[in-house]
């Protein structure tokens, strides 16, 4: 197994390396909730430093402290060695101290020069500089190496690319320290390799970055010292060398608090809820789906628990299901009556019920009090024909203030006077008032304490012992593993796998795809280059994207100017490759058709991938003029020996680049729908192991090549020309999932473009025992 | 991370303890009363000014005066309660008026040659609907196409305004008080009877204010609308049906401007194309000096009928003692701004909570 891509070793030891800004024994309180309890934290030199941690341990905080945001309660900042106070966000940028929120603060309706300089404007003789301000602009690009223009505004730029103005806008104010927030959260893999590009030169600077991340395999390959944070406190320093993806893991989630475990001693009832098909589109009708074709069935009595990363699709499929957003395709059936067209208050009067994620913004009602947030979705049950009756709401409120066990001073009291933890009870007393069959809760343990989270859990757990069904959304891994009977891991609006309450933590972490597909891949098979490309939720062959993505890589190969020989397989995949690449000269290329070409189906024109590349770019072709199977070992030797054949093949051998397809070898693989080989040749290759095919040679799902009388007669590069080669393959689809792993397996591939349903698909077969839903 | 704080402060002890409870103090009082006593102070001060002010005839024809702007303000109430604004009401008003003097009038059928002159009862119907109509484009306005309230009831004053110029053409009706042989007198009741002595006017606000009352604190309706005004996402997901609200809450202000407009036409026997104009603004003032918040989800209909109150007392009492009518203005302004320093300062300590 090779090393990882991003391979940035430290070669210092890190307790060598300056530090530049620290906190010692950092304590920060709000009334009676200690955020951070005595934390040590060291940003060293020149280095990344990533601060790791669930929701709620308190990496905000610490961040908001040294950005200038909060002062801590006790303890003290140190910057070069000397105390410092940090009184505001404006003293900290000018102590050289920037942050870049997962929320970017840039003025999208203005362009880039003007928001680098916000507020600090150049000014000249006739008012703002506005010359002075775009050539410093141009510089800080070049320093990023990017090709931003000025004058673009804003909104009209790429997610990575405004972050990328961020970080010139912190340059901009000679930042040392630039803590990151979430920076890939919502990036594009392409876009997740300048950024850290970006972060390697701003090192090489002397620019000492803070890092915080959930994606922790990727936080692995840029970091160079880690910190986690448990509920406040510092559990775990250590610089990169010794730590590993479990390590984090382990420290970060540690022993527990025991949350409770799934109720037994009874049956499940009918099933409650349906869901089919699911759909729900992004907002912004840009046509993707947030929630994608997502089933799932619940029972009376059964707790279901669903995790998932942000983004992932949790919250839209928790509030298509109550009603809030529509659904763009699919059903939902409360006691198998379809939910289409109902309001939120006729789902709530049928049974079902929703706790928002955000309680502030959309479980209560600051105005009214505890008890007039309690009664709220019950008022039809305390009206009696066009007034409301005291005692009936009196007689709900004090009933849910029991069951719900919410510490208050009466129901008379303002909602902001209890803590977050009772808040969050009152929020779900609200909902449990109505008496549902089935109960949603987004996050609801989410900012509250530890004690009041288990009681909600024990209420939870209750209710499901009285035949509720309940359904909870979690970003904290140790929550799946309390009161759950059954987990569900969301990622990318799909279930991605089901576990069952024996699962472990790494295992539903893995699921969540807070593991990088492309990683995997790239360390799994040893590539050098691996693109994994959204596929657009198309299940068969996503020939779209992978044709978009194989042709904008050739682009960059070709444009590069440093090949001068191009090998080139053939099939559907590479021709939509060589089609979506835009037009380049490229007078001095040559490229050439790496197997036999003769087929007897007249329509479809193997040659097609060669010229094809040929035309577009200007460059020369040669094909292989021979047909792909010969009648027997002799002959084919024969045909070999031709000028034009031996020519070609002369030309292979010089090929500074191989991009080929792979395919399968059923009865529907191209190869046989193209007539270069005949289905009963491909079924004896099949019979004798043959899994995948490229180039003309076959592998077994160990990725050993297949010899066969068959094989010997097809006219392709021999093997030993292939090996140690630099071979790109563009292929993906179901189909060819286990072609696709068998090719990998064979150690020849440097590179594999493939969508993301497919990668995924290669990279849980390697995984044991993953319950796939 | 909530800062768990309660507002207690130490009782002043003694009388004021018991009447406001334990942990009362003097400022806070003053703050949660402040209507009552702006409008005691009122009272008390140009009592001391007019020999004439502190007579029961005079609060009685100040009331007359206050009723047209107290049932504005009910309805601006119900819609500031809700998040809104009403900047038509005013327009409304003349409208309104305007509309019943050209039914009051006879309503000409060229087609059958025929001139309708509908009862009182119809005209009175047929305003309160048309009343109900310009506050339900309102609220379609803001709930569906999600136009601004200011902007929407923007739109509406100016349109409505439009619509009784051209009525009218400029001019006024006059002919109100109505023909026996037609069938249709009576109009006059309203603006000029009394019952015990009390105007009709001063009556009717009464009415509408105490439905208005229960409508807030004891039906369904009321508990929607302070939680949608409140935190309407947050009302919308506890199954609040937030859109019909809105929508209604905007004609019940239309109808309220439907019955001011009847009752000051009534009162004049006349009815012009410009009455009511900046009426709106008096009644916004009286919701707030009121004490109700406008961000919506906090107001009583006790606060701005005291509110009201606060305004027309003062201003008939400025007119009383002689005061030149700018002064009006300078003052009535002052009293706004004072009373919305007040309310942020109750309510901005509160909305820091939680």
């Amino acid at each position: 197994m090779k090393l990882p891509v991003h391979d940035e070793t430290p070669t210092t030891t890190p307790d060598k390396v300056e530090v530049v800004l620290a906190a010692r024994d950092v304590t920060k309180s709000f009334g009676a909730v200690h955020a951070l309890k005595g934390v040590n934290f060291d940003v060293h030199r020149g280095q990344v430093t990533t601060l790791f941690g669930e929701n709620g341990a308190g990496k905000s905080t610490l961040m908001k402290i040294l950005s200038g945001v909060h002062m801590p309660t006790t303890g003290e900042l140190m910057l070069d060695g000397a105390p410092v106070e940090i009184r505001s966000t404006v003293e900290a940028r000018e102590l050289g101290i920037s942050i870049i929120h997962q929320e970017l603060s840039l003025a999208p309706n203005m362009n880039v020069r003007d928001n680098i300089f916000l507020g600090r404007e150049i000014m000249g003789p006739r008012g703002v500089n506005f010359a002075e301000e775009e050539r410093q602009c141009r510089i800080l690009m070049e320093e990023l190496e990017e090709d931003i223009d000025p004058l673009t505004p804003v909104e009209d730029l790429r997610l990575g690319q405004q972050q990328i103005v961020e970080i010139a806008r912190a340059l901009s104010v000679n930042s040392r320290i630039l803590i990151m927030d979430e920076p890939t959260s919502a990036l594009s893999a392409a876009e997740v390799d300048v950024l850290f590009k970006v972060i390697h030169d701003l090192k090489a600077r002397g620019v000492s970055i803070v890092y915080i991340s959930h994606h922790l395999e990727e936080a692995l390959t840029i970091t160079d010292h880690a910190v986690v944070l448990r509920d406040g406190v510092m559990t775990a320093y250590a610089p990169r060398a010794e730590i590993d993806l479990e390590w984090i893991v382990r420290n970060m989630v540690g022993e527990n608090f025991d949350l409770g475990s799934p109720p037994t001693g009874y049956d499940f009832g009918d099933t409650a809820l349906s869901i089919e098909g699911l759909s729900v589109p992004a907002p912004g009708g840009s046509g993707y789906s947030v929630v994608d074709r997502l089933s799932l069935n619940l029972r009376q009595g059964e707790i279901v628990c669903i995790y998932g990363l942000m983004g992932a699709g949790r919250t839209e499929l928790m509030e298509c299901v109550a009603g809030r957003l529509p659904a763009s395709g699919g059903t939902v059936r409360l006691h198998g009556r379809d939910l289409a067209g109902m309001t939120i208050a006729q789902r709530i009067e049928a049974g079902l019920v929703l706790t928002p994620e955000d309680r502030q913004r959309d479980g209560l009602v600051q105005t009214m009090t505890v008890g007039q947030n309690l009664s709220l979705a019950s008022i039809g049950a305390f009206t009696r024909r066009l007034l409301t009756s005291k005692a009936d709401e009196q007689e709900i409120i004090e009933r849910s203030i029991r069951e719900v066990t919410i510490k208050t001073d009466g129901g008379g009291a303002a909602i902001g006077s209890l803590s977050g933890g009772n808040q969050q009870k009152v929020v779900i007393g609200k909902m449990l008032a109505t008496k549902p069959s089935v109960v949603l809760l987004d996050e609801p343990s989410r900012g509250i304490d530890i004690g009041a989270k288990a009681e909600v859990f024990r209420l939870l757990s209750e209710g499901a012992k009285d035949g509720l069904a309940v359904v909870y959304s979690t970003s904290e891994v140790s929550e799946c593993l309390s009161i759950a009977h059954r987990i569900i891991v969301m990622h990318k609006g799909k279930i991605s796998a089901t576990f069952g309450p024996d699962a472990t933590k790494e295992q539903i972490m893995a699921a969540s795809g807070e593991v990088d597909l492309q990683q995997s891949l790239t360390v799994a098979f040893g590539l050098d280059h691996c693109e994994v490309v959204t596929d657009l939720h198309q299940e068969d062959l996503a020939l779209g994207p992978l044709g978009a993505a194989g042709g904008s890589f050739l682009a960059s190969v070709i444009a590069k100017g440093k090949v001068g020989v191009i090998g080139v397989g053939h099939g559907r995949t590479l021709l939509s490759c060589v089609e979506n690449l835009p037009p380049q000269s490229a007078p001095n290329l040559r490229v050439v058709s790496l197997m036999g070409a003769l087929t007897t189906g007249a329509d479809m024109n193997p040659h097609a991938v060669v010229t094809r590349l040929a035309d577009k770019t200007g460059a020369e072709a040669a094909s292989m003029p021979v047909p792909f199977i010969a009648n027997s070992t002799a002959d084919r030797d024969v045909l070999l020996g031709q000028k034009a054949a031996q020519r070609a093949a002369d030309l292979a051998a010089q090929a500074d680049l191989m991009i080929v397809g792979i395919g399968t070898t059923g009865a529907q693989a191209e190869l046989v729908t193209t007539g270069m080989i005949e289905q009963a040749e491909m079924a004896g290759i099949a019979e004798a192991g043959g899994v995948g095919e490229m180039l003309g040679h076959f592998f077994d799902k160990r990725g050993k090549p297949v010899g066969s009388e068959i094989t010997d007669r097809i006219l392709t590069q021999p093997l030993d020309r292939l090996k140690g080669r630099r071979i790109v393959a563009v292929a993906g689809g179901e189909i060819k999932i286990h072609a696709i792993k068998a090719v990998l397996e064979s150690g020849l591939l440097g590179g594999l473009i493939i969508d993301e349903h497919t990668a995924r698909a290669i990279v849980d077969m390697d995984k044991p025992d993953t319950a796939q839903h | 991370m909530t800062d768990v704080t309660t507002n207690k402060k130490q009782g002043s002890g003694g009388l004021i303890a018991s009447i406001f409870g334990e942990n009362a103090n003097l400022v806070q009082i003053l703050l949660e009363g402040r209507a009552f006593f702006a409008l005691i102070a009122i009272i008390i001060i140009f009592s001391i000014l007019s020999p004439n002010y502190a007579t029961v005839s005079n609060f009685l024809i100040m009331a007359n005066h206050v009723a047209i702007f107290g049932l504005l303000s009910v309805g601006m109430m119900l819609v500031i309660l809700n998040g809104g604004i009403d900047l038509s009401v005013g327009s409304v008003l003349g409208l309104t008026g305007v509309f019943a003097g050209f039914l009051m009038q006879g309503v000409e059928l060229e087609a059958a040659g025929v001139i309708l002159y509908p009862p009182v009862w119809a005209v009175v119907v047929l305003t309160l609907g048309l009343g109900a109509f310009v506050g339900a484009v309102n609220g379609v306005l803001v709930a569906y196409f999600r136009v601004p309230a200011f902007v929407a009831t923007l739109g509406s004053l100016y349109v409505a305004r439009g619509v009784a110029l051209l009525m009218t053409n400029g001019l006024t009706f006059n002919n109100l008080s109505g023909n026996e042989s037609l069938g249709n007198t009576g109009f006059d009741w309203l603006g000029f009877n009394r019952i015990g002595g009390v105007p009709i006017g001063v009556i009717i606000l009464a009415v509408v204010a105490i439905a208005a009352g229960l409508l807030l604190s004891r039906t369904a309706f009321g508990r929607w609308l302070y939680s949608s005004g409140g935190n309407e996402r947050a009302a919308e997901l506890s199954g609040v049906p937030v859109k019909k609200v809105q929508i209604t809450v905007y004609v019940l202000s239309g109808m309220c401007a439907a019955i001011a407009g009847l009752v000051l036409s009534s009162q004049l026997t006349s009815a012009g194309p410009t009455a009511g104009t900046t009426y709106e603004l008096t009644a916004i003032a009286a919701v707030v000096v009121g004490g109700a918040s406008l961000m919506g989800g906090r107001g009583t209909v006790r606060g701005t009928l005291l509110g009201a109150f606060v305004i027309g007392f003062l201003s008939d009492g400025l007119v009383i003692i002689g005061v030149s009518s700018y002064w009006q203005t300078v003052f009535t302004g002052a009293v706004i701004v004072l009373a919305v320093m007040l309310n942020s300062i109750q309510y901005g300590g509160k909305a820091k909570k939680g």
